[in-house]
């Protein structure tokens, strides 16, 4: 028999098993690597199970075609005979009772004309499976097609008394005369050794599916089976990605999409498309696909491979903290308000580039891609600005678990949502440490953007504290709540895409480097005393005073309080967005871009004042 | 006597610990009588390929890489390689264990290697005590009770009716039928012809066979024995076909539709680019029958299988079809062992399919989900094991969603709502005013409030546009957030938080399945379907539970699929794909009743929120 699985790293994470097939088999052969919504299906088409779900009754759907409904559409009786179905050897009283109707009047009926399934009833509902519209206060039935009907029949439960009525139509699809009702129940699909029963002949399983297989491999529109069938695999990086970030076997994560289905071939891969049209001509042709099928690749962690990676072990990147106490300094004093921090400068630098509703009909022209470059660039800004927010709230999230277990200096537990004490009001732009210059307020210029791409490389000092943090973590695993690793393990795996992010926004506004006016605002950054921000600092506060507050909720367990507070740090955040966008394109002042100081609740708390 | 002289107290049946490592270890062959013989799987996935050698087998594993987070990953594992007792490559063949020490897809030649599981045979014998177990069938077994290898015999049968269930004739059927004892070591070809009656034609002469692929048992390896590799069990085979594409003569050259998958090309048509659509010896097939020609538009009349045009052929022209089937089947195997004059039987299934060509990805709605759905009762929530399903559950969603072009689904999507609901124009942002959650160019964004909440945010610039701006970059904006999104919500502390945070929004976003008959009214739109009962799996107050904080929206419903509006794609998870039978898609409504019993007792239970923030089990459930 299949053997129960051992976990990796039980200290490490608590997790849930995967299941293991036999030997020699890979996993791709069990059931739980097939796909099991189907229309048809990949290995085969669940749905024909229910054209044998009542004992002794063969059905088909019949679904419309382009001529539309003639009355025949629904649930079409095919056969109806006890003795090819080997449920009928069962002893149970049903199916005794089942059998004599099936060899009484009432399958003699059936074996004679066309006849339709006209309702279905259990648990005391009775469902028609026909539409209905009153003329003249009569009652017209029109047969459902057979994929309605069958997702009504899906509906049905084992183990509970079934009726089913059965009817002949008349040509507009009316039912005619009196039903033919029988009484049992729906057939169970796994026998006792765990296989779909026998009655169901070799080769019916998979009869409604396409043929040939690669028809509906390439051609259905459903894009439903991406598990085993990518719509999209992530590209090739380009450039350092080590761990060290010199060499080129690891960890930088790729964030351009390719279109998984496209045709192999000489030339270079172009990103994925977002409509099937666009994509279509990239992609292979029907007929085509049928003898280069085998060129498409295997797919291993959303990037094309010819096999499993090299595992090396787990590199030390930083020593493993040696202390919970040092644990708890690094997250309190560094990390978390680091991660606020870097969230407030890339946002600031987000409020810089221009938004592609600010080009001119003129700027359209000379530069045609630039409102698309502006829009991709500034979702790739925004999504590490926010990303380093949830960050932070992750680093929390780590304290306020080590305060429930009791690891924490009892009583001094407290949310940090708060700048680094390095932050600088403005940036030093000049200065020779790369961190002076992350940790100030710039616009995304060449510059900028090169340090953004600097501070989040694998391997740098963001990279390396986290693995510290994972490394005290595995190493003392015992000690802590076996959530903490994998928290931890997160926000050091989610940081990589930061880099990759910023690499592509590079690249995206590389052409504009020579006049860097063209995708960015001049914008100036505000004193804290301006009235023109106070609005803007004011949410800033709200934001930061709700997320304090939701924080203390959840440490305490009083999750709606918790809710209520990140729902309120979220609408003051969406309000403050609306306020520090129009403080920058100049609609508060007009002619002026105005740039929110994000650091000025804090003033004396960095160097920069 | 004993298995080969091993008994409980040889090492080879100790683990580690020294307690048995298999429940037969140390079993007397000799001793207790059979009452029944299964197969192990009951059922397999075959892919195929065309390589000659197999995939080699391996598992999945938590990869806890912190620079690719905690995610599933492949990992190889012990395989069975056959080795030519002649040396020659030639039959028969007795199975060693190989440990690759890495996977590879392709062979040398770029051909795929198929997968080709084995199927153990196994016997439940009782002793005098009335105990039970399960014990491998080896020759050694059978000896013990005057049996042979000879007395086991398989039967397979192997079926490809696809042109027969559209042409509702046998003859259009491809079937192989072998039987063959387990000292028959020889691959045991699956060969299928048409059956017929004296005047049809059968679309597969018994001259031109199809080839199904192979079934093949091994001679016993008693080498390396050991618990986990019993080389000397009856093992069964099937190896699939290549995944080729066979026709009759004229199946060569044709051009295909230019246009997009779903789409049809005009009867007067430009043609697109012409490809062969079959390897020339693969085009031996019958063409003097009604499956050439197969025009799923013929008489106008609904029919059977759905989709209708599911064949090649169906999209250019008039949709006559080339008279095209493949190497793909579903298989019945049956063993059946006589001893004493009594017959045992045995039986197990294998399906022959695609490669799985992301296999560390796995389905979120997997066949053993659509399987368990269907028999299993209802799941009741238990602190022991409902985390780490709905865990597994979520980390699954992201593993497809990883995959998805969200961006292209949503498109198509809201393309086929508007059509379907007299829309004035797909691109139109308006036409669905009024309708929540959002069904037109403003699903997702702002205005799908309170379904949208992250995604407008992720996706500054977006408009309220069908088709995003991507400009040349492509981003697919859509595409992004989700993986970003859904890879969080595969972390155990984030999830759970999220779920015990904010369960009225996990109510709201999950899209409810489908009601089961006594869910729903007598008819659609009379009444609504029933209500999703929220707080049915409540703590008891009395056992220091929470109690229920009133909510502000209404309860979910289950869906109707008579009712247009439940069949109309929104931005409800799992947003913008396709179920079964062309209708958006939900989770199972076993994996829906059991994320909502989980919500109700993160909702209410301190203990279970606590184990979700602590990831510990310290509380005592007994």
């Amino acid at each position: 028999m299949a053997k129960p699985p051992e976990p990796l790293n039980r200290a490490a994470i608590l997790g849930p098993p995967y299941p293991q097939p036999v030997l020699g088999n890979p996993v791709s052969s069990l059931m739980e690597s097939g796909v099991g919504n189907c229309y048809p299906g990949l290995e085969f088409d669940i749905r024909q199970l229910d054209v044998r779900f009542f004992p002794g009754l063969t059905f088909e759907f019949l679904g419309l075609e382009p001529a539309g409904p003639d009355g025949t559409q629904g649930v079409r009786l095919v056969n109806a005979e006890a003795e090819s179905d080997p449920l009928f050897d069962d002893p149970a009283p049903w199916l005794k009772a089942l059998k004599r109707q099936l060899n009484g009047p009432e399958g003699g009926a059936l074996g004679d004309g066309d006849w339709y399934l006209h309702a279905v009833a259990q648990h005391g509902s009775r469902i028609e499976l026909y539409d209905f519209n009153v003329f003249q206060n009569a009652v017209q039935m029109t047969p459902y097609e057979g994929e309605t009907c069958w997702w009504i029949i899906r509906g049905v439960e084992a183990d509970v008394d079934l009726t089913v009525e059965l009817t002949q139509r008349a040509p507009s699809g009316q039912p005619l005369g009196n039903p033919v009702v029988l009484h049992g129940r729906r057939r169970h699909f796994l026998d006792d050794t765990g296989m779909i029963p026998d009655v169901y002949r070799a080769g019916e399983l998979t009869a409604s599916m396409c043929s040939p297989w690669t028809h509906d491999f390439r051609d259905c529109a459903c894009q439903y089976w991406a598990s085993n069938h990518p719509d999209v695999v992530l590209g090739e990086v380009v450039g350092p990605q080590a761990e060290d970030g010199n060499a080129a076997e690891d960890a930088a994560q790729p964030v351009t999409f390719l279109d998984w289905m496209r045709r192999r071939g000489p030339a270079q891969d172009i990103a994925a498309a977002s409509t099937q049209e666009r994509a279509r001509p990239e992609r292979y042709d029907p007929y085509e696909i049928n003898l280069r099928w085998q060129e498409l690749d295997f797919v291993l962690h959303g990037t094309e491979t010819d096999g499993t990676p090299e595992m090396p072990p787990l590199t030390a990147l930083h020593a493993a903290y040696p202390s919970l106490q040092d644990v708890i300094t690094a997250l309190t004093d560094d990390l978390a308000p680091l991660e606020f921090t870097l969230s407030m400068v890339y946002l600031y630098a987000f409020f810089s580039l221009r938004a592609p509703e600010d080009i001119s009909e003129d700027e359209r022209r000379d530069w045609p891609d630039l409102a698309d470059d502006l829009r991709a660039a500034r979702q790739l800004v925004l999504s590490v600005a926010l990303s380093e927010m949830t960050h932070m709230r992750w680093v929390n999230q780590v304290l306020w678990t080590l305060d429930r277990a009791g690891l924490y200096p009892k009583g001094k537990y407290k949310p940090i949502v708060q700048p680094h004490s390095d932050a600088s009001k403005t940036a030093a732009a000049e200065s020779s440490d790369l961190e002076d210059r992350v940790l100030g307020l710039r616009p995304a210029t060449p510059d900028a953007i090169a340090d953004f791409i600097a501070v989040e490389r694998p391997a740098n000092r963001l990279d390396r504290e986290y693995a510290g943090l994972v490394d005290h973590l595995r190493a003392n695993a015992d000690g802590y709540p076996a959530g903490l690793y994998e928290l931890a393990v997160r926000i050091d795996s989610d940081g990589l895409q930061h880099y990759q992010k910023f690499r592509d926004v590079k690249l995206i506004l590389s052409r504009y480097e020579h006049d860097t006016s063209i995708y960015l605002r001049d914008v100036k950054l505000a004193d804290a005393d301006d009235p023109a921000v106070a609005d803007a600092l004011g949410l800033l506060a709200d934001i930061v005073d709700n997320t304090i507050k939701g924080y203390q909720a959840e440490r305490a367990d009083d999750m709606p309080r918790a809710d209520a507070c990140i729902q309120a740090a979220r609408s003051a955040m969406r309000s403050f967005q609306v306020e520090a966008e129009a403080l920058a394109s100049g609609a508060r002042k007009p002619g002026e871009s105005v740039g929110v100081p994000f650091f000025a609740a804090w003033q004396g708390h960095g160097d920069g004042q | 006597m004993t298995d080969k002289g091993h008994t409980a107290g040889t090492c080879a049946c100790k683990s580690a610990n020294g307690t048995a490592c298999a429940p037969w270890c140390g079993r007397d062959p000799m001793s207790g009588k059979i009452i029944g013989v299964y197969l192990d799987p009951p059922m397999a996935i075959a892919r195929v390929g065309g390589a000659r050698h197999p995939m080699d087998a391996y598992t999945w594993e938590i990869d806890e890489n912190p620079h690719r987070g905690v995610q599933t990953r492949i990992v190889p594992a012990p395989s069975l390689h056959p080795r030519s007792e002649r040396g020659d490559g030639h039959w028969p063949h007795r199975l060693v264990v190989h440990r690759p020490e890495r996977i590879t897809f392709k062979d040398d030649h770029g051909h795929i290697k198929p997968v080709a599981p084995f199927f153990e045979l196994w016997a439940r014998v009782q002793d005098d005590t009335g105990s039970t177990v399960s014990v491998p069938v080896t020759e050694t077994f059978l000896t013990a009770r005057g049996a042979s290898l000879a007395d086991v015999v398989f039967t397979v049968d192997a079926g490809n009716r696809k042109a027969q269930s559209r042409t509702k004739l046998a003859s259009c059927a491809a079937l192989a039928h072998v039987v063959f004892a387990a000292d028959s070591y020889r691959p045991h070809r699956l060969d299928a012809i048409s059956p017929r009656t004296r005047d049809q034609v059968p679309l597969v002469r018994p001259d031109a066979p199809l080839p199904l692929g192979s079934v093949q048992t091994f001679k016993p390896n008693r080498d390396d024995w050991s618990c986990q590799t019993r080389l000397d069990q009856v093992r069964l085979r099937f190896t699939p076909g290549k995944g080729d594409t066979f026709g009759p003569p004229d199946a060569g050259i044709a051009t295909a539709s230019p246009r997009t998958p779903g789409d049809f090309e005009p009867a007067v048509t430009e043609y697109g680019t012409a490809h062969a659509m079959t390897r020339p010896e693969n085009r031996f097939l019958s063409p003097d029958t009604p499956w050439s020609g197969f025009n799923f538009r013929t008489g106008g009349t609904p029919k059977w299988p759905t989709p209708q045009d599911s064949y090649d052929g169906a999209r250019e022209g008039a949709g006559d079809g080339w008279g095209t089937i493949d190497d793909t089947c579903d298989v019945i195997l049956q063993a059946s062992l006589t001893i004493g004059g009594r017959k045992f039987r045995a039986m197990a299934r294998a399906f022959a399919g695609p490669p799985d060509f992301a296999p560390d990805r796995r389905p979120m709605y997997s066949i053993r989900d659509e399987l368990e759905d269907r028999e299993l009762p209802s799941p009741v929530p238990d602190i022991d094991t409902t985390p780490d399903e709905i865990l597994d559950l979520f980390r699954r969603i992201f593993e497809t969603a990883s995959l998805v072009n969200l961006d292209q689904r949503r498109a198509w999507a809201l393309a086929g709502n508007a059509g379907m609901l007299g829309g004035s124009g797909p691109d139109d942002p308006d036409w669905d005013d009024g309708i929540s959650p959002r069904l037109g160019p403003k699903s997702m964004r702002a205005d799908d409030a309170p379904y949208a909440q992250i995604t407008p945010d992720y996706t500054p610039g977006q408009g309220d546009t069908r088709v995003p701006s991507a400009g040349p970059h492509e981003a697919l904006p859509y595409t992004m957030v989700v993986q970003q999104v859904h890879a969080r919500m595969a972390d155990s502390p984030v999830l759970r938080e999220f779920l015990a945070r904010r369960p009225d929004r996990v109510r709201q976003i999950i899209r409810p399945p489908f009601g089961r008959v006594a869910d729903l009214p007598a008819r659609v739109g009379i009444r609504k379907p029933a209500e999703v009962p929220v707080g049915k799996w409540d703590a008891d107050p009395t056992d220091g539970a929470d109690p229920r904080q009133p909510s502000e929206t209404a309860p979910p419903r289950y869906r109707d699929p008579r009712d247009v509006m439940d069949i109309a794609y929104d931005m409800r998870m799992p947003p913008f794909m396709r179920h079964s039978m062309g209708v958006p898609l939900s989770i199972t409504r076993r994996q829906y009743d059991m994320l909502m019993g989980y919500l109700d007792r993160l909702e209410t239970d301190p203990l279970w929120r606590a184990d979700a923030a602590s990831g510990k089990r310290e509380h005592d459930n007994g």
